[in-house]
């Protein structure tokens, strides 16, 4: 039984950069082992994917542009790609990467940056007011980057201490991880942020970020959140409380809901409000991706 | 099992001596007839073929015909590249099979870092995600979920929650995939009309 070939001489052959001889024994090789054909399809796929998250090397994404993108089927491909990667992912970098971003960051233009900077330095400013140890993991523009520390750090850096303010390190009656979440402008323009819940964890505070302007004001003008899975399963619904906008301008509202609502997958917060009796208004919407 | 296409085109007794010489049953002649379809599909559009399905149903059609005809064949996949290759050759002498060359492309859209949003792609992969059975879908998206250092990690993680090999769930993955990249190809095509 002959070897599998390596996948570098399988990358070249679908960059178009393998010597006719060679690519015809590829190709059989393929015809008559299955493996072999899997392995061959799988290469593909993590080569489109590595396009579409900026890893390919300079010479073979040239090699990638010019040979596997002169296809229009190949064109759609990476179209998928790209937009499969923005559902699992949240169209950004994870976090585990975003430390790393500083010399290839695809800088992401737009309001929400502006507005997601400004909330992490208030939260940093709030948490290092409050002592706590400090984490630099939180990376600039990145929105609600309190949720993505190392394992087994305390994930939480309140800039709006919950009343009965534990911190999950700490035992007290209710553990609760706050995290702060920026609306999505535009699909696929901002990335979802990723909420690590620790074990142990009761309650989520979540602090939807916004305008503060566009708050409700006047008798009878409740906020409603409701959680669903990006599929459209309800989750959870419940009351939105309204973010002071003197002393939160860029917050519309949070939302504390229990943590055992949120298994490990994707979510869309709606935040709503009633103008007429059993009529909702939706807001804002927040993407988010629980990661237990 | 064979295209609906293919039946229309072959005769039975083609067909059935095609089938024959994938599989002592029909089940497993019906499973070889399909991934050798793939193959050659893959093939062609590896190959860079605009129409790679096309291109494998007249592959499949010339190897069920030659089968017919009672030509001695001992390897059944390596003739069918043999007449592949004939295919491929025939394909690129067509006017039409020109590629339109990366350069007159607007690549602009596909390799900048935040493309222009892409609405209604995004809209026909959401449809797409539900229509899927739960268990794919979840897979899909937990699959493609992390990147770099973690990526390996999380996918043999999931591997075994699955109960599968790191290869065997590969492979169900890319069929999903693959089952997402035509679902979505059908809806935007419906969109655009």
């Amino acid at each position: 039984m002959r070897p599998q070939p390596d996948e570098t001489l399988i990358r070249r052959y679908l960059l178009g950069d393998l010597p006719e001889s060679e690519a015809n024994s590829l190709e059989q090789q393929y015809f008559t082992d299955g493996e072999v054909f899997e392995q061959a399809w799988a290469v593909e796929n993590d080569l489109v994917d590595e396009y579409v998250a900026g890893r390919l090397a300079s010479d073979d994404r040239g090699r990638f542009e010019r040979h596997y993108l002169a296809s229009p089927r190949h064109r759609e491909r990476v179209a998928n790609a790209r937009a499969l990667r923005a559902a699992a992912l949240g169209a950004g970098q994870p976090p585990a990467r975003t430390s790393r971003q500083s010399s290839r960051s695809w800088a992401i233009p737009g309001p929400g940056w502006a507005v997601a900077a400004v909330v992490l330095l208030a939260v940093v400013a709030g948490w290092l007011s409050r002592s706590r140890p400090s984490d630099t993991r939180q990376a600039a523009g990145r929105p609600a980057e309190t949720a993505t520390m190392a394992p087994g750090v305390d994930p939480v850096a309140p800039a709006l201490p919950p009343p009965e303010s534990p911190s999950a390190s700490r035992a007290r009656p209710t553990v609760t991880l706050t995290f702060a979440l920026s609306p999505i402008l535009v699909r696929g323009s901002s990335p979802s942020p990723e909420l690590r819940i620790s074990p142990g964890t009761e309650e989520i505070l979540l602090q939807l970020e916004g305008d503060g302007s566009e708050a409700p004001v006047g008798r009878g003008r409740q906020l409603t959140a409701t959680v669903r899975t990006v599929e459209g399963k309800p989750i959870w619904k419940g009351e939105a409380r309204v973010a002071s906008a003197a002393s939160h301008p860029n917050r519309l509202a949070t939302v504390r809901l229990p943590a055992a609502r949120l298994p490990p997958g994707d979510y869309i917060l709606a935040l709503s409000v009633a103008d007429a009796p059993r009529r909702e208004a939706d807001l804002r919407k927040y993407y988010f991706r629980v990661v237990r | 099992m064979p295209s609906k296409r293919s039946f229309e085109r072959l005769s039975a007794g083609a067909l059935a001596r095609l089938l024959d010489r994938l599989g002592p049953d029909h089940e497993r002649a019906a499973a070889a007839y399909e991934a050798l379809q793939r193959t050659l599909v893959k093939f062609f559009d590896w190959r860079g073929a605009r129409s790679p399905e096309e291109c494998a149903d007249e592959t499949l059609d010339r190897l069920a015909r030659k089968l017919d005809e009672g030509k001695p064949v001992d390897d059944v996949k390596s003739f069918a590249l043999g007449i592949a290759r004939l295919v491929l050759l025939e394909h690129w002498r067509r006017p039409e099979a020109r590629m339109v060359p990366a350069e007159e492309a607007n690549l602009e859209d596909l390799a900048a870092p935040e493309p222009p949003e892409d609405l209604p792609r995004h809209v026909c992969l959401e449809r797409c995600l539900k229509e899927l059975p739960r268990e794919a879908r979840d897979l899909v998206l937990q699959y493609y979920v992390s990147e770099g250092r973690s990526k390996i990690d999380n996918r043999r993680r999931l591997a075994v929650t699955q109960g599968l090999t790191d290869n065997a769930l590969r492979s169900r993955v890319q069929r999903v995939r693959d089952r997402l990249e035509r679902c979505i190809a059908k809806c935007l095509d419906t969109k655009s009309r």
